[in-house]
This record gives structure tokens, sequence and C-alpha cells, in this order.
């Protein structure tokens, strides 16, 4: 790009600019892929498994980039709350060339099918995916009936 | 857990991974969320000037696990993308941690855009 006649200094500058458009000029380009679309990673609220046995719930729940200690776990009867936060660290927003991945605070909330002891909450994080260990409260356990002959 | 022992394989979903990508004058840093894998089961290769990243997300429960909500499963991450040339390849770097596969590629040494001093009179 041709810059004569800018004032003394600001022409260095401009030529400075244009490197490093020209350097990251043509970085990246997108090669296509079978694969689908961007999966929900991409949304503020994380995305949850849960299952069950006789005596415990269980939640796993996908937090890439987060370390225990930025993650909140409430729990309280039949509710469940996962909160965290995955702002962006220090970073000019001009610096990104592409940004797909969520930056941004979440707090999600589930009904528990059954209530839980909060008491007794395990949570475990490994390679992104947090796993909650949840004691079902005694009410929620099943009972065995005796059956007595009459 | 409720479901103990090694999970059975089960067919995979292969979406695109989500990626940042930020720039520097002295590197390119891709970041990708890839929950669930890990380092034997991330693959990043050049190839042709083409940067392939392929990771495989396990079933970490039984296939027989009756799930009361699911909303992520078995997963393959992919993702390719065109990488220029002024990029040094020999010196990429790669670290999964937390669930995010961070690539480090470093500007080649003479192609880094000079600053040119400006001399005032």
């Amino acid at each position: 790009m041709t810059r004569f006649g800018l004032p003394n200094g600001l022409d260095a500058i401009a030529r400075l600019r244009d490197e490093m458009d020209k350097v990251f000029a043509n970085v990246l380009r997108e090669v296509p892929s079978l694969g689908s679309a961007i999966p929900s990673i991409l949304e503020s609220q994380p995305r949850l498994n849960m299952w069950e046995d006789e005596s415990t719930l269980f939640v796993e729940a996908e937090v890439p980039g987060l370390k225990l200690q930025e993650l909140d776990v409430y729990a309280k009867d039949d509710e469940l709350t996962i909160a965290g936060d995955r702002s962006a660290p220090e970073q000019a927003e001009s610096d990104f060339r592409t940004r797909e991945r969520a930056h941004t605070k979440f707090r999600r909330v589930v009904r528990l099918p059954v209530p839980i002891n909060p008491e007794l909450i395990e949570a475990r994080l490994q390679q992104g995916i947090l796993t909650l260990t949840m004691p079902k409260a005694e009410c929620a356990k099943p009972k065995k009936i005796d059956v007595k002959l009459g | 857990m409720s479901s103990t022992g090694s999970p059975k394989t089960s067919p995979s979903i292969e979406v695109t991974a989500p990626i940042d990508v930020i720039a520097s004058e002295q590197e390119l840093v891709i970041r990708a969320d890839l929950p669930g894998s890990s380092v034997e089961l991330i693959d990043v290769r050049f190839d042709e000037g083409t940067l392939s990243l392929r990771a495989t997300i396990p079933p970490r429960q039984l296939e027989s696990t009756a799930y009361l909500l699911r909303e992520f499963a078995p997963t393959v991450y992919t993702r390719s993308l065109e990488i220029g040339e002024q990029f040094d390849l020999d010196q990429v770097s790669a670290d999964y941690e937390s669930g995010v596969l961070t690539l480090r590629l470093p500007v080649v040494q003479a192609k880094k855009p000079r600053r040119v001093p400006i001399t005032g009179g």
C-alpha cells in the first residue's frame, strides 16, 4: 500500500501497521470440515449429564478451562446450582482473530429428581469435567419392607 | 459411581472444536475446548500448511447407564486450519490442561515485523 506524502513519522507508523497486517493476513483460513456445527460449549451454560443409583445422584458438567476454586457449587434439598467465571484473561479484543469459546460468567440451576444431602456432596474436576457425587437424602432412598405372613 | 468397570465403546459423534485464535507480534496462540479428553487421545499435525486437530472424548460411563439428563456424549472433536508460512512449525508447542488445548506457533524470526526507528530533527 502506498502511503506517500504522509507527515514525517506517520509514514513509518503506517508502514509498520502494513507489515503487521501482512504478517497476519491469511494466517488462518478455515478448511471445510465434515463435522457438525460448533457445539453448545459456546453457550454460557455448561452442558450436564445426570444419572443415579439407589443411594446416590451423579452429575457431570463440561467446564473447560476452569479450576475448582473458580467454580461454585450450591445444593439445597432438590436444587443444584453450578456457577463459574470463564471471563477471558487480559487480552485486547483486537488480538482475537477467532473467538468461539465462551468467555462469560455462568450460573446453571438444576432441579434434582430427589432431595440430596448437601453436606455430603463430593466434587471432582478432571480435564474440564466436573463430577458431583451427591448422596440422596434418607427419605429419598428406597426402603425394604419386611413382608410378614398374615 | 453407579457405573463401574470399563465403559463400553459407543459410537462417537463428530463435531467442530470451538477455538480462539489470538495473534501477537511474536506468536499465534490457538486454544481449543476439548473437555474430557487426554494427551494420548489428542492428535495435532501439520501437513502442507494445514493444521489438523482431532481429539477423542471417550465414554466415561457404561453404555447401559440410564441417564436422567444427557446433554453431552462421547465425541470426536475435529478442526482444520490453513496456517501461513510466517510461522515456525518446528517450534510449535502444545499443552493440554483443564480440558483446554493450547497451541503456540512462534513467528519465524526473520519475518517478524520490525519497528522502524524514527528520528526527528
